[in-house]
């Protein structure tokens, strides 16, 4: 699994299809990021990687590497 | 066999728009967030005015519309969970208010967002069972004597309704299977801990376990991960092969975000999917024949109705138009 593939999907599931989205981005801080995008992103993770994340856990991530990492680690 | 036959609405006269509520709330993002729940104005109760009233209000509405003789409806169902008193069941003093037969059975149920589908559930078990001819299913709630007031994101989703609807033995749409569910293990995600038995409201503003509570997150994700293979399982068990049999979808209105999301997640086409609720919020079990009342005279002939939420607890029905009535 590449990140590169996973920055897509992210992107995918913003409102906004053009937002730059890197590996260091820190979603968390961005205007775009609120609790409806963050259960958006969730269930995409769900569905695609298989890892089940806690809704209160999706903000704890310092960026999108990081993200991607945890769910690397859980599978 | 069972017919959904009429519906009548109600909805309270304190406005809240969007305005109102920004004013109120200067720091509130508004635009952004209603936008994405996509409600611009609600209704709520007055202080003094209680579901036996808006339910008395939602009753006498579908009376007059359609020309009911009283004496002919023979059970009451209100579903509520905002009840006048502990006891005695608010069916009984809505029974008497509005002039209903003493021979009138008068019930109660509590169920949230999933209230419509239950109580259409019980409507029809009794009319199937031959004994009962009319019965009129309320659905009322006034979630807004829960919210605090400080509570701009929950004063923002939630709206005050009361709804009639007259389910009998002859009629149009003729309801069809139930599939129903729990997962009680979410309840405390959407809850007004205190105030009845086992928690006793502490009367203090400062304490929110006084008040409505929702982890809109983890309604979320149950959701998401619930409704789809409900609305898959309803329409197989209803017959319906694709999802292009079917013409109208009417979910609970929870919130225009998140039915967008499951809409595009089951693979609804957007026509075909209802969302209306700009202009009365989340109303609870009232949301699924608010939105459908103002399309039952459109023919579409078949429909399935979604309710989930607070429990958790979900259904789904469809309901299907006999040409020849």
């Amino acid at each position: 699994m590449e990140i590169a593939e996973f920055i897509e999907k992210f992107r995918d599931q913003l409102e906004n299809p053009n937002v730059e989205l890197m590996p260091e981005t820190q979603y968390a801080t961005e205007t775009y990021w609120d609790s409806l995008t963050a259960m958006v992103v969730k269930v995409m993770i769900d569905d695609d990687y298989n890892v089940d994340i806690a809704p209160e856990k999706m903000n704890t991530f310092k960026n999108i590497e990081e993200l991607f990492n945890y769910i690397k680690s859980q599978k | 066999m069972s017919f959904l036959k009429h519906i009548s609405v109600y909805l309270p006269e304190v406005e809240i728009s969007n305005k109102l509520i920004s004013q109120n709330f200067p720091e509130w993002d508004s635009d952004k967030i209603i936008s994405k729940i996509g409600v611009k104005n609600r209704y709520i109760t007055q202080k003094d005015e209680f579901v036996s009233d808006i339910a008395v209000k939602a009753i006498n509405k579908l009376i007059n519309e359609y020309d009911i003789e009283k004496s002919a409806i023979d059970y009451l169902i209100i579903c509520t969970q905002s009840p006048d008193y502990f006891l005695p069941t608010t069916a009984c003093i809505v029974q008497d208010i509005v002039g209903l037969n003493k021979n009138c059975g008068a019930i109660d149920i509590n169920q949230g967002c999933s209230g419509y589908i239950y109580g259409l559930s019980l409507a029809d078990a009794l009319v199937s069972t031959g004994n009962f001819n009319n019965i009129i299913l309320v659905t009322a709630e006034t979630y807004s004597k829960y919210i605090h007031k400080d509570d701009k994101g929950n004063i923002s989703i939630f709206g005050d309704a009361a709804t009639a609807t007259l389910i009998s033995n002859t009629g149009e749409y003729k309801i069809g299977k139930f599939s129903l569910g729990t997962d009680g293990s979410g309840y405390k995600n959407l809850i007004v801990k205190n105030g009845a038995t086992k928690s006793k409201n502490t009367l203090e503003q400062d304490n929110l376990d006084n008040y409505l509570y929702m982890n809109g997150s983890a309604i979320f994700d149950f959701t998401a991960k619930n409704i789809p293979p409900l609305v898959k399982k309803n329409a197989a068990l209803n017959g319906y092969s694709s999802f292009e049999d079917l013409d109208l979808f009417v979910f609970h209105q929870a919130n225009a975000f998140m039915l967008d999301f499951l809409r595009k997640r089951i693979g609804i086409s957007p026509e075909k999917f209802l969302i209306e609720m700009e202009n009365y919020g989340n109303t609870v079990s009232s949301s699924i024949p608010l939105a459908f009342k103002s399309h039952i005279d459109k023919n579409y002939k078949n429909v399935m109705f979604v309710g989930f939420g607070v429990g958790y607890s979900w259904g789904a029905v469809c309901i299907n138009q006999i040409s020849n009535s």
